[in-house]
């Protein structure tokens, strides 16, 4: 929770997003008026009228079930951390095990923010982490208010999506 | 690309409306003329092998200096026959005629065949004496065993500080400079004390450096501590969000998050040039990103066909959302 899920969408949605932020009630987890409750989500028009649709899922694990629901027919998915969590290792872990069949065929990528405010734990230490599971995945400190940031989250996980793709043909 | 018939690519960065103009209808002549051997046709200026620029133009002159770009590209720059230019490059009279455009053509021609007869991947070491490599060497991550402040002159016109235990430089101006140099020219690197430096406040990340550095030194080889036949994987990713890349750039490191052996394999995953990738693998072990193994073949895929998959797909996604193209 807290990541910037709502933001990053909004900072590379084509339409007005549809937002399910409701009053947050773990105040003392997050300091924040509002959270996601549901999906947020975004398109982007393609050619011929087609249309890439980004969901937003709430980051809390009471809501692990969305997950499984979001991740049907999805092709990719970034991970945002919230730095200043208190553990954001334990957070990362929750969600790599979620997502495991995008952590297989290299489909994730990792966003972490508010690194400015929170350097600690530090980029080099997401990596050591991960190599702990034997991984190795994208990991970038971003900010999602800034539409770069996140349009290059989204170009490194298409290109991990193309490299899994090329590997199983 | 089908028939006996080479097919290469013309593109154009900054010229007018005028010259895009005259250059179209140039272009119809000489192919309707069959007056060159290849099938030129128009492409991305990324990919393009000729790609005609205006020194007039902020744009065209920072694709011309742009270490990203690729090597082989022939860059032309379209000139009044007294004008100079200031960077490298071939140069096209103004206004584009029939014969001077045909000449640079079957000039290209000929420099495109060369490069595909020494494309038999004989990658070679930059030479361990260049002056290149001794600053590469200082950059090296890990490799500063002492806490001195070196001041590297040639790279540019004003000097370049390193501290390489402190993992910061300064440099005074913009780094878009530094993406210029030669990578042979002279280089003077000659240790100073903590009060022959500028103000502090403007130190930068080391790896800034190290990624230019590495990405300029593919221009004349393999880092002397590489092996093209190495085995390649990525430890991390690098910095993209602080570090002058390109889309092949993230394209590479994607290649790279599993094993590959040898310089050659990653071209053959990526379809990109040796030249690219010999660049990259130079800046991601500068940086440290890079995992090195000499042990036996490892399995790693090997070239496959991406038609069919979901490439194309994606390269719809990157037009919807305005992300330079890697395919062009």
């Amino acid at each position: 929770m807290g990541a910037g899920k709502t933001t990053a969408i909004s900072a590379v949605s084509g339409i007005k997003m549809v937002k399910t932020e409701a009053a947050n009630t773990d105040r003392g987890l997050f300091n924040k008026a509002t959270t996601t409750v549901g999906f947020d989500y975004g398109e982007v028009g393609l050619d011929a009228g087609h249309v890439l649709r980004l969901y937003g899922t709430p980051g809390q694990r009471r809501f692990s079930f969305l997950w499984k629901i979001v991740a049907k027919g999805a092709i990719g998915v970034i991970i945002l951390v919230d730095n200043s969590r208190p553990d954001p290792f334990d957070d990362l872990g929750i969600y790599l095990d979620n997502f495991k069949q995008f952590v297989d065929i290299g489909g994730v990528v990792i966003g972490v923010g508010r690194t400015d405010s929170n350097p600690q734990p530090s980029i080099d230490d997401y990596y050591q982490f991960l190599a702990q599971r034997d991984l190795i995945l994208p990991v970038f400190a971003v900010d999602v208010r800034k539409s770069e940031d996140v349009l290059m989250v989204l170009d490194v996980l298409f290109n991990m999506l193309e490299v899994s793709d090329a590997e199983s043909v | 690309m089908g028939g006996d018939v080479r097919e290469l690519h013309i593109s154009h960065v900054g010229l007018s409306e005028a010259d895009l103009k005259r250059l179209k209808a140039v272009m119809v002549a000489i192919v309707s003329n069959g007056d060159v051997d290849a099938r030129w046709c128009m492409g991305d200026a990324t990919t393009a092998n000729l790609v005609l620029v205006s020194p007039d133009s902020d744009v065209a002159r920072q694709f011309a200096v742009d270490p990203a770009r690729n090597p082989r590209q022939v860059i032309a720059a379209v000139v009044g026959e007294s004008d100079s230019v200031s960077f490298e490059c071939e140069k096209l009279a103004w206004p584009i005629r029939l014969t001077s455009l045909l000449d640079l053509l079957k000039r290209v021609e000929a420099r495109a065949s060369k490069v595909d007869a020494s494309d038999v991947p004989d990658i070679p070491n930059a030479p361990a004496d260049n002056q290149l490599m001794q600053l590469a060497r200082l950059l090296r991550e890990g490799e500063s065993a002492d806490d001195l402040v070196w001041r590297v002159s040639g790279l540019s016109n004003r000097p370049v500080y390193v501290a390489a235990q402190q993992r910061s430089f300064i440099y005074e101006d913009s780094l878009l400079n530094l993406l210029q140099f030669d990578p042979h020219a002279a280089l003077q690197m000659e240790p100073i004390t903590a009060d022959q430096l500028p103000p502090q406040d403007q130190r930068k990340p080391i790896r800034m450096l190290q990624w230019l550095i590495g990405l300029r030194s593919g221009r004349i080889g393999l880092l002397p501590w590489l092996k093209a036949g190495s085995t390649f994987r990525l430890k991390q990713f690098p910095e993209f969000q602080l570090l002058h890349h390109s889309s092949e750039h993230r394209r590479i490191a994607a290649a790279l998050s599993r094993p590959r052996s040898g310089i050659q394999a990653i071209s053959d995953a990526t379809e990109l040039s040796l030249a690219n990738v010999i660049a990259f693998v130079n800046a991601a072990s500068l940086c440290g990103y890079l995992k090195v193994s000499d042990g036996g073949a490892i399995a790693t895929a090997t070239k496959k066909p991406v038609a069919g998959t979901r490439r194309a797909l994606f390269q719809v996604f990157r037009r919807a959302l305005g992300i330079a193209s890697n395919d062009g």
